[in-house]
């Protein structure tokens, strides 16, 4: 079980990508850009051969670019809940925890993390 | 094959044997209850009175007998069976039922009277009983002899008809046959007979009675007086009962033949009168009859002889009426009449064709009015189909409802499946867990984990059933699906079909539109043709009008002469038919 | 390999599988799952149970065999190493096994399945649920 430093997590950006959902912290994005050809598409940690709409959504922090369908900010803190160790090392350890939002589960992923990891990988 | 007649002549007479029989029976019955018998003669008295009545009905008979020679030398084929032969025998026939009544009434007065006597000297009976025997021979005659008369006129009359029918003409037979009017005498006498008779005989028995108690008392004891009256009332009451019914019977059967046998003949008269009066006039049939009845027959077959008589020469004068008058229509001469036939041969000609015109005209009329006929009933066959069609869909449709209604219940019943699906799913779960729980616990869980194993199988057991009824609603919900699309096409069919029916009715509308019209024009030419028709037929009366009179004054006057000869003629033939005719229904019409 | 507690068997598929009975806690009914972005195939994804995030693995594409619809219920095993909830079609109930219990194979998943052990119902992979989840993780 991945114990974190607090209990709750407040800031979340929800995305929507290829029908499923994440959440990606609120401080993480240092903005919101139009569509470009380079971003990633979040979609594709789904179903690999998802592709981007035309109105998607890019989220920026510093070099990364992750691009979704659409997005809403959740303000209100929620508890986090931890991450399965069967899926610690999920989407090159990214999956940060799990937030219960508006009824439903989300994962949370960091975009710092991934732009780690993306960096581990190239190396 | 049987001679005609054979035989009848002893027929005939056997009636009037019989009557003496009963006359007989009668007699002896009425002295055996009547007369105090000295004692051992009653068995001469039956003797004597047995070998007379035999000797005296044949000699009766032989009387008869020879009567009837005529009838009977026919019979046995000694003389042919000529008309004078035949009506011989008739006569002899129609005697018989008198010659009886006289032969019965003589031999049996005189029979008694005989005896009377001769018993009287064999058994040397007292007078005063020898009188009564003769009293009561006397007393029986008439009735008898009555009775004799009326059976044989049954039998005369069916035999007179079998004559005729051997080849003697009934007016023939009329004209031969003796008419006497003794009708009314007849009747008085055979009232007089069938009065006095009873009564002459139940006054003797009074006195005989009343006599046989004066001789009784006069030698009795003054105290059994009462009793010995009581005894002779009482031994006397049921033989004269009996002999009193006796008498009545034979009384009462004499009044009832002669009644039917003067209505018998009086029924035949009145149907061949009615037969004659409707016009069916032929050879009379012979009506077996006597006195005033027979002159009537007699008469009414006259009538008939002359009616028939009168047609053949009336009809002769008819047809020589005609032929006169063909003969004057046959005369034709001049020039001018010529030139008239001709103008009246055109205008025959233009009556014909316009006849032909109109009679076309008629035809196409009657042919349109056909087709009117034709159109309109198919018409209503139309409409009818479109009724029919609306009936069908409003069927299809309430069908379709039904389907719809069904669906919806189904699709209730589907969810409340669901539900129990559900219910069934979350027990299956619950045990499920609970049996885990029940095996961790060790032997203290072992029971918990029975009863939960238990619970997952019964909701196991549910979940099937469920998901079975799920499989038949869905069965039932594409059948319902399947019927639903089903009446929508037939709707739409039957709609099909109505527009169809209703465009066929307009159709028809037309052509009866069409054929009214032409009706209509059919009928003002036929109108049209007949005005002229009738004007050429005044026409065509005029032209024969002009030509008839030029006829009249060129008609040889010779042909008028020897029509007006021939018409004269005629005129006295009707007139002395006529003549004849008359006379005769005076005279027989008149008693 | 004791089986003191007996093992609880379900169905993924054509296969029978086991686990130990102490180890299991409980069944549950699959819900709408939440899928976790660059997860193996063979994990379907994750649901809340008890304030806790489950993950929910499906045996028959882990083993190479995957199922033609999704199961509906799923044993939820727990270990030191965490729990998870593998998916199937059919759940039995509790049951003794006989038989052996050796390694069903040398890699992949099979290293983590034990047998061939025997039940009323047939054959039976009793899966090893130590190494089977950290197997797990180190997979996923």
């Amino acid at each position: 079980m991945t114990v974190t430093a607090s209990d709750h997590i407040s800031g979340l950006v929800l995305c929507h990508a290829g029908g499923q959902r994440l959440a990606i912290p609120a401080q993480e994005v240092d903005a919101f850009e139009p569509a470009g050809e380079a971003a990633r598409y979040a979609g594709a940690a789904f179903e690999s051969d998802a592709r981007a709409p035309a109105d998607a959504k890019v989220l920026r922090h510093r070099e990364l670019t992750l691009s979704v369908d659409r997005v809403e900010v959740f303000a209100t803190p929620v508890p986090r809940l931890a991450v399965p160790s069967a899926l610690s090392s999920s989407w090159g350890g990214a999956l940060v925890c799990f937030v219960e939002c508006a009824g439903e589960l989300w994962p949370v992923v960091s975009l710092e993390r991934l732009a780690r990891g993306d960096g581990e990988a190239a190396r | 094959m049987k001679a005609p007649l054979e035989g009848r002549h002893r027929w005939l007479t056997m009636p009037s044997t019989f009557a003496v029989i009963i006359g007989l029976l009668l007699a002896v019955a009425y002295a055996w209850v009547a007369i105090d018998f000295p004692v051992g003669t009653r068995l001469s008295l039956a003797v004597v009175l047995g070998v007379l009545a035999g000797v005296i009905n044949f000699i009766g008979d032989g009387f008869e007998q020879r009567r009837l020679m005529p009838l009977r030398l026919i019979a046995e084929g000694t003389v042919s069976p000529t008309r004078p032969n035949l009506l011989g025998a008739a006569r002899a026939v129609a005697s018989v039922p008198e010659l009886s009544f006289w032969l019965c009434c003589g031999f049996i007065a005189v029979g008694a009277i005989t005896t009377a006597i001769l018993w009287g000297f064999v058994a040397e009976v007292p007078l005063a009983i020898m009188l009564r025997v003769g009293f009561i021979g006397l007393a029986i005659a008439p009735i008898t002899a009555t009775l004799a008369l009326l059976l044989t006129q049954r039998r005369a009359r069916p035999l007179l008809k079998e004559i005729v029918a051997a080849g003697l003409p009934s007016s023939e037979l009329h004209r031969g046959l003796p008419t006497s009017f003794v009708l009314r005498q007849r009747l008085v006498v055979f009232a007089a007979i069938a009065a006095a008779t009873p009564l002459l005989l139940l006054v003797d028995l009074a006195l005989a009675r009343m006599r046989r108690l004066v001789d009784v008392l006069a030698v009795a004891k003054t105290e059994s007086i009462p009793s010995l009256a009581d005894q002779q009332h009482l031994e006397g009451v049921w033989p004269v009962v009996g002999l009193v019914a006796l008498v009545l019977i034979v009384v009462s059967v004499s009044a009832w033949l002669s009644g039917s046998s003067l209505g018998q003949p009086l029924r035949e008269l009145a149907l061949e009168t009615e037969r004659l009066a409707r016009g069916e006039h032929g050879e009379p049939p012979f009506i077996a009859a006597e006195y005033e009845s027979l002159a009537a027959s007699g008469a009414l077959a006259g009538i008939e002889t002359q009616l028939l008589s009168l047609l053949t020469p009336l009809g002769r004068a008819a047809s020589s009426l005609g032929s006169t008058t063909h003969q004057l229509g046959a005369t034709r001469g001049s020039s001018q009449r010529h030139a008239l036939e001709a103008a009246n041969g055109t205008t025959l000609e233009l009556a014909r064709s316009a006849k032909e015109i109109a009679a076309s005209a008629q035809s196409v009329s009657e042919f349109a009015r056909h087709t009117l006929d034709t159109a309109q009933s198919g018409r209503t066959s139309a409409e009818g189909f479109l009724a029919a069609m609306r009936e069908v869909r409003r069927g299809n449709q309430a069908i379709a409802d039904s389907v719809v209604r069904l669906n919806k219940r189904v699709q209730q019943v589907g969810r409340i499946i669901e539900f129990i699906d559900g219910i069934a799913d979350k027990s299956d779960l619950l045990a499920l867990n609970a049996e885990l729980e029940g095996n961790k616990a060790g032997e203290v869980g072992r029971g918990f984990s029975l009863v939960a194993a238990e619970m997952r199988r019964l909701a196991e057991s549910v979940m099937v059933s469920t998901r079975e009824i799920g499989r038949l609603i869905e069965e039932i919900r594409d059948a319902t699906n399947a019927a639903v699309m089903a009446t929508e096409a037939g709707v739409k069919a039957t709609d099909a079909g109505a527009a169809l029916a209703q465009s066929v009715g307009a159709g028809l509308q037309k052509i009866v539109e069409f054929a009214n019209q032409s009706s209509d024009a059919m009928q003002s030419i036929s109108l049209a043709t007949s005005q002229q028709q009738l004007g050429t037929d005044q026409l065509v009366g005029a032209m024969a009008e002009i030509l008839r009179s030029t006829e009249a004054s060129s008609a040889a006057n010779a042909q008028m002469k020897s029509a007006h000869q021939h018409l004269l003629t005629l005129a006295t033939d009707l007139k002395g038919t006529i003549s004849t005719y008359e006379v005769r229904t005076e005279k027989e019409g008149a008693p | 390999m004791a089986d003191a507690h007996g093992h609880l068997l379900f169905a993924c598929g054509s296969s029978l599988y086991g686990v130990p009975a102490d180890t299991a806690s409980e069944v549950v009914n699959v819900p709408a799952l939440t899928r976790v972005p660059g997860a193996p195939s063979h994990l379907l994804g994750v649901f809340a149970h008890r304030g806790e995030v489950l993950p929910v693995v499906d045996l028959s594409r882990l083993t190479g065999k995957p199922l033609e619809d999704t199961a509906r219920r799923a044993v939820v095993v727990r270990t030191p190493r965490g729990a998870v909830a593998l998916t199937a079609t059919r759940v039995l109930g509790v049951s003794t096994l006989e038989g052996s219990f050796d390694r069903l194979g040398e890699s992949g998943v099979h290293q983590h399945l034990r047998g061939p052990a025997h039940a009323e119902q047939g054959e039976v992979a009793v899966i090893d649920t130590q190494t089977f989840v950290e197997f797990l993780a180190s997979a996923g």
